[in-house]
């Protein structure tokens, strides 16, 4: 299912949630007391109370307000794994808070005495039920999503016996640069000026953000080295031995890795500058290393030769 | 960029890493304007002296296709005509092997050239003929 459409069955039952509450509301209007009962006590007797139009406007606002976030949310997510658990999450809160809100209404309606409405509590069973089985509805409406097509195998690069290779490039992020340097200059603007123990963080903090502004990717016999361009330390290093693949791969930090740097998730790790062409590298531990960089196809298919002719030595 | 080298083979390891970069120049694989990596990690990666690449370099640069300046490294030449220039060089270099496997000497080699220059008019440049129109 694309973000299109898990968007809109995300969007889709709070719309719903959202009229049927207005049209309940407003078809009853005349029937409801002025204050009427929004909140009960384990007991079942209502113990806090709202006008009727704050009860209107406040049931409108929360119903609209969770479905613009659990869209938007859906959108961000995009095909990653987590797309289809924040819709289905999504669905289910639809039911779990559009039913008692409406129920409220209900239950207010021909009443004299806001404090006489009583809520039988068998009704959170009937919500949190609800909630849980529309959430697993759209979970299985929603499929696993377009399985990850099984690649073709990524190209290996033919080496000849005692070839020596190597593949090297530079990406530098801008964007991390210009920001480092905005830092680096408000630090020395706050050390020449303001109070001296608040410039010194940023000024220390930016050139640390610069020198890991570009890194240098380095495909060789040992295997592949990232490291930034002007310090030797700290260095990613995964030698040839523990290669299984390389891969060049498309890659949405925010959407897969929640951000750009070095991201950790589980059994993957990221060194993301910017968003698009990456070299992705699988360990024989299992773990995936997603790295951008440009040129990524020659990269992969050098790695691959390597690890070829590694194994064919080695075995 | 990419460096592929044969150790055993009878062209020497500067020259072959110098083809590496002027193949990548003559395809646009190199763009202009693009850094080499440092003549030490070229040197690591490739299990090689340093001279040697630095002799590789230098070679490069004595054929205008990139600048070596202290403290900022190899640079590929944002000069106009590098990528022609390198695709001649590498022409150049591929007819000279065919003429040493057919076993010419060099000075039947440089005598073919010569008459194949000379049978060959100049012709005009683009722009320079301006007086004639």
């Amino acid at each position: 299912m694309t973000a299109i459409r898990r968007g809109t069955l995300a969007a889709v039952p709070y719309a719903v949630a959202t009229a049927a509450y207005a049209g309940v509301f407003l078809a009853n209007e005349d029937r409801l007391p002025g204050r009427i009962a929004t909140h009960f006590s384990t007991g079942g007797g209502a113990d806090d109370y709202m006008s009727r139009d704050g009860a209107l406007w406040f049931g409108c606002a929360l119903l609209v307000g969770l479905g613009l976030l659990f869209t938007v949310l859906t959108l961000v997510s995009k095909e990653s794994a987590g797309s289809r658990l924040n819709t289905a999450v999504g669905v289910g809160t639809a039911v779990t808070v559009g039913y008692p809100l409406i129920l409220t209404v209900l239950l207010n309606t021909d009443v004299q005495d806001p404090a006489d409405v009583h809520l039988p509590l068998w009704h959170v069973a009937v919500l949190l039920v609800a909630g849980l089985a529309t959430g697993a509805l759209a979970w299985w409406l929603m499929g696993p999503g377009p399985r990850p097509e099984p690649a073709p195998p990524a190209p290996s690069l033919p080496l000849a016996e005692g070839e020596a290779v190597a593949w090297s490039r530079t990406m530098m992020s801008r964007v991390l640069l210009i920001t480092a340097g905005a830092v680096t200059l408000v630090g020395a603007v706050t050390l020449v000026f303001g109070p001296w123990q608040a410039g010194l963080a940023p000024l220390v903090l930016g050139p640390v953000c610069a020198a890991f502004a570009g890194v240098r990717v380095t495909v060789d016999r040992r295997g592949l080295t990232v490291t930034s361009t002007v310090l030797p330390r700290p260095r990613l290093a995964l030698p040839l031995g523990s290669i299984v693949g390389a891969d060049s791969v498309e890659v949405d930090p925010v959407g897969e890795f929640g951000g750009w740097g070095y991201r950790i998730r589980p059994n993957r790790r990221g060194v993301l500058l910017r968003s698009g062409e990456a070299l992705s590298v699988r360990t024989a531990k299992g773990r995936e290393y997603v790295v951008t960089i440009d040129d990524s196809t020659t990269a992969a298919a050098l790695l691959n030769g390597l690890t070829d002719r590694h194994a064919r030595e080695h075995h | 960029m990419l460096f592929r080298v044969l150790p055993g083979s009878p062209v020497p390891l500067g020259e072959q890493i110098a083809a590496c970069v002027r193949g990548a120049i003559a395809d646009g694989t190199a763009a202009p304007g693009e850094r080499l990596p440092p003549a030490r990690e070229v040197a690591e990666s490739l299990g090689v002296n340093v001279h040697t690449v630095l002799r590789g370099y230098q070679r490069l640069r004595d054929e205008s296709l990139i600048e070596l300046r202290r403290g900022r490294g190899a640079v590929i030449t944002a000069a106009p005509g590098a990528a022609g220039q390198a695709r001649l060089t590498e022409a150049v270099h591929g007819i000279i092997g065919q003429a040493r496997e057919l076993g010419l000497t060099d000075e039947e080699f440089l005598a073919l050239v010569h008459h194949g220059l000379a049978s060959t008019p100049v012709p005009a440049r683009p722009g320079s003929g301006g007086a004639a129109h």
